[in-house]
């Protein structure tokens, strides 16, 4: 089945909206009425048809603009694109290991010829096709994992596994939730999680670590992160934050409908083969609080989550100056009754 | 994707007496999985008892990935795994493997590299070679052979490694001196090691006297889980009393009586099954090569996959 | 304090060494005498740059405590190329001990580090100038001493906060626009880092 997709913008005019097919598949992150830390890791495994999980890496109509976007971040800070260059095997990896799988996910859309390793790659909602010597970075116009990664929807980033640690030497972040790759790049794993409040000390990270350290090929994992952005901005970076960080001053109860997303990443780490390192991907969804609104269950979900919220969450997620217009708008949902675990729409 | 492949064996050879060469495909033949020089796959023999699950090293060229090679030499040992390789699997028997798994890889950031391979240790060496030589880094092998016929993997390794490969015949009186080889190295250089136990023993000890700190030391060491004698394991969460026979191990044990324990790479060497000791009613035997010396001694942690108890009755937080 | 602003020990010998180079700048050398003081080795190097401003006269007091082993030079930066270029050439055995500003530091692991040397061959103690270097998220500048939690970016004018994210790989912690999201909104400056 093909996707039709949008032409649509996430900065300057934001014209990004949501098709009511893409509210309904929206990964909703809450099953309950608070949110805690934990290392909540399930193996990603094909999830139901249509929905965000079922293949390794979701397309969704929302693709050939996130491209794009890509493209015009690129172009304002190329170093939103960092590889060390120990990480070649690992870029090739990862070229693999994507193109594979849209090509076999996605057929409508992509293809992938394989003639040793003469390859033929197709991709025709971005109108390309090149053929490359796998291997042979000559062969392209740009090293692998930049090539790639500019035809993939969401950030990610490659972890080269030495020393008992977990390394972020490689990364295409351009819809990320206020991290700087240009900094956090070469940090080890507790390092670039430095800034996370309250998790260290529960010991979540030295288990994550722990688990990470051991995950096999053919056996990857997946988890959910949020947080909430105004106006749908995919890149809310440090570099950038002057330009959407005076957003957050917009927020009032009659607009904040209109203007505040929550923001999901569908995070998954893969074993790389030839690198023996991680792609750790981070898949970025978007949802306006309207959009939410056309499932009460959610909207009255969301609201009793940010109630409970920790102020050093608060903090850490930016919600702190409009986090009360959003609770007032979603008020008018909240009727008391128990909602029961799940995060499904109704 | 799943956790297991099945394979099919393409082709069977000794090409060293004492050591037979398998090559495993898929019955369809797609590809299998690339991999990293240094990793290992977990062989089950279908059919065969929990007991026939055994860790071989890849050691084709990594790149290839139209079939798997390992090598398996006959143990007069104790478990059966290699005897039932030796003398029931045949070219077509079907097997199933795990995906690679690399716990004895390449310091990527290392400048030079010298490799060390005794006997079958020769297997993820030769991986390893493979990538070496495919990067154009700074490489030595230095091989450890007991008899001129065991000589068939020199010629793989010369290929690769031209002059710097360097061949010991044991029977002819050729050793290697550990201490000549790793005097005077630039700073960078990581050294690998696969072999005997005291082989391994002898290198690390060679690295150490010459200054070198742990973190260029790398070995792997092929532990199966050893035979040991019956005790009783007693599973204080789950209430379960399950008796350990003496030919499985603690984790087969628990596995085979329906409870999930934490496990990867079934060797001792992961940390992965790594479990809290509550109670011993006899003395642990550890056959990992995880824990510290400190850890073993205090007796509170324990390996499931290798480790064992000599005495009665072993209390877990399971 | 957040976990990736790096925490330090006084330096000790590594007994296991069988070559140590000890390389310090400024109040680094404080450190340095501590240590040589603590016992000798066979095979030591010192090496002592005296900027910023060498205060105590360290470069005089190491000199006598390490004759046949003692070096100097007029700038950090020479002091690093040199540490490169001898590192080309070290051998297997060689353990180093850095002491000075954080900068310092890990711009001297990451020649160490580029040479082949791993976390466990490396020992540094912050000395001297608690400094911080600060790179601008937005314009990418790195200002080298800043003593305050508030400082005006030269490359671009903002008003940063510094904050303790670090990066050993920048030698910098990160600063970003204090006053986005109200501007002139901006808290009391402070001296923290001298």
């Amino acid at each position: 089945m093909s996707i039709a997709f949008k032409n649509e913008t996430f900065r300057d005019d934001f014209t990004f909206r949501n098709s009511p097919a893409a509210v309904r598949r929206f990964p909703f992150p809450f099953a309950e009425d608070t949110y805690a830390y934990s290392v909540n890791i399930e193996p990603h495994t094909p999830g139901a048809a249509g929905s965000a999980f079922e293949f390794a890496f979701d397309i969704d109509e929302h693709y050939v603009a996130e491209c794009e976007d890509r493209r015009v971040t690129l172009s304002l800070d190329p170093e939103r694109y960092v590889a060390l260059p120990h990480m070649m095997d690992a870029q090739w990896d990862f070229l693999e290991l994507v193109f594979d799988s849209l090509a076999r996910d996605y057929p409508q859309h992509f293809g992938l010829r394989k003639d040793g390793a003469r390859w033929t790659w197709i991709n025709r909602p971005l109108g390309i096709q090149d053929t490359f010597t796998f291997g042979d970075s000559t062969t392209l116009a740009r090293e692998p994992f930049d090539y790639a990664a500019r035809q993939a929807q969401g950030d990610f980033v490659l972890l080269d596994q030495r020393d008992g640690d977990l390394w972020a030497d490689a990364g295409m972040v351009t819809s990320q939730a206020d991290w700087s790759l240009a900094f956090d790049a070469g940090m080890s794993f507790k390092q670039w999680h430095g800034p996370v409040p309250m998790a260290h000390e529960i010991g979540v990270f030295d288990r994550a670590l722990k688990y990470l350290l051991a995950l096999r090929q053919g056996q990857p994992v997946r988890r959910l992160n949020w947080t909430m952005t105004v106006n749908p901005r995919l890149d809310t970076s440090p570099e950038s934050y002057p330009l959407w960080g005076p957003d957050r001053t917009l927020v009032t109860t009659e607009n904040a409908g209109r203007l505040v997303h929550l923001r999901v990443e569908l995070q998954a780490l893969f074993r790389l083969p030839r690198s023996n390192g991680i792609l750790f991907s981070i898949r970025c969804y978007l949802a306006s609080l309207d959009d939410i609104a056309k499932y009460p269950r959610w909207s009255k979900r969301l609201l009793r989550v940010l109630q409970s919220l920790p102020p050093q969450l608060v903090e850490y997620k930016g919600l702190v100056r409009y986090r009360d217009a959003v609770m007032s708008w979603l008020s008018r949902y909240e009727d008391g009754q128990p909602i029961g675990r799940g995060t499904h729409p109704e | 994707m799943s956790a297991s492949i099945s394979v099919r064996v393409g082709a069977i050879s000794e090409v060293v007496p004492g050591i037979k060469e398998f090559s495993l495909s898929r019955p369809d033949g797609a590809p299998l999985p690339s991999y990293s020089g240094g990793s290992h796959v977990l062989v089950t023999l279908p059919g065969a008892s929990r007991a026939h699950r055994n860790s071989y090293s890849l050691m084709g060229d990594p790149s290839r990935t139209d079939a798997y090679r390992i090598a398996v030499r006959r143990h007069a040992g104790s478990r059966g795994g290699s005897r039932v390789l030796h003398e029931q699997v045949e070219v077509g028997t079907p097997l199933t493997i795990s995906h690679p798994l690399n716990l004895f890889p390449i310091a990527r950031l290392g400048r030079k590299h010298i490799l060390v391979a005794g006997g079958i240790g020769v297997t993820p060496i030769i991986a390893q070679a493979h990538d070496l030589a495919r990067r154009g880094a700074d490489f030595e092998v230095h091989y450890a052979f007991r008899a001129p016929d065991q000589a068939a993997y020199a010629d793989v390794l010369r290929d690769l490694a031209g002059t710097r490969l360097h061949r010991y015949c044991t029977a002819s009186g050729e050793r290697i001196d550990f201490r000549g080889m790793l005097a005077d190295q630039p700073i960078g250089t990581h050294l690998y090691v696969c072999g005997p136990v005291n082989f391994i023993d002898a290198a690390r000890s060679a690295a150490r006297a010459h200054r070198w700190p742990s973190s260029h030391i790398h070995s792997e060491q092929f532990l199966s889980p050893p035979v040991g004698s019956a005790f009783e394991v007693h599973l204080a969460r789950s209430g379960r009393r399950i008796a350990v026979a003496p030919d499985i191990s603690l984790l087969e044990a628990i596995e085979q009586a329906g409870v999930a324990a934490p496990q990867s790479c079934r060797g001792g060497a992961c940390g992965q099954c790594e479990t809290e000791v509550m109670e011993a009613d006899g003395q642990i035997a550890h056959h990992d090569v995880y824990l510290s010396e400190a850890d073993k001694a205090a007796g509170r942690k324990i390996m499931l996959c290798v480790s064992r108890l000599q005495g009665r009755r072993l209390v877990l937080n399971l | 304090m957040i976990h990736s602003k790096p925490s330090y020990v006084p330096l000790a010998w590594d007994t296991e060494g069988a070559s140590h180079l000890l390389v310090a700048h400024a109040g680094g050398g404080e450190a340095l005498l501590r240590l040589l003081d603590s016992g000798r080795y066979a095979s030591i190097t010192v090496r002592y740059a005296g900027e910023p401003f060498d205060n105590a006269d360290y470069a005089a007091r190491l000199a006598r405590a390490a004759p046949e082993a003692f070096q100097y030079f007029d700038s950090v930066e020479a002091m690093l190329d040199a540490l490169r270029a001898d590192l080309a050439t070290s051998r297997m055995g060689l353990r180093l001990y850095l002491a000075g500003s954080e900068r310092f530091l890990w711009r001297a692991t990451g020649i160490a580090t580029a040479a082949g040397l791993c976390a466990d061959e490396i020992r540094r103690e912050q000395a001297g100038s608690r400094a911080r270097a600060v790179y601008c998220v937005h314009c990418k500048n790195i200002e080298p001493q800043v003593t305050t939690n508030i400082l005006t970016c030269p490359g671009c004018a903002r008003t940063l906060m510094v904050r303790d994210h670090y990066s050993a790989r920048l030698a910098a912690y990160m600063g970003f626009q204090v006053d986005a999201e109200a501007p002139g909104a901006i808290p009391a400056v402070e001296t923290l880092y001298a």
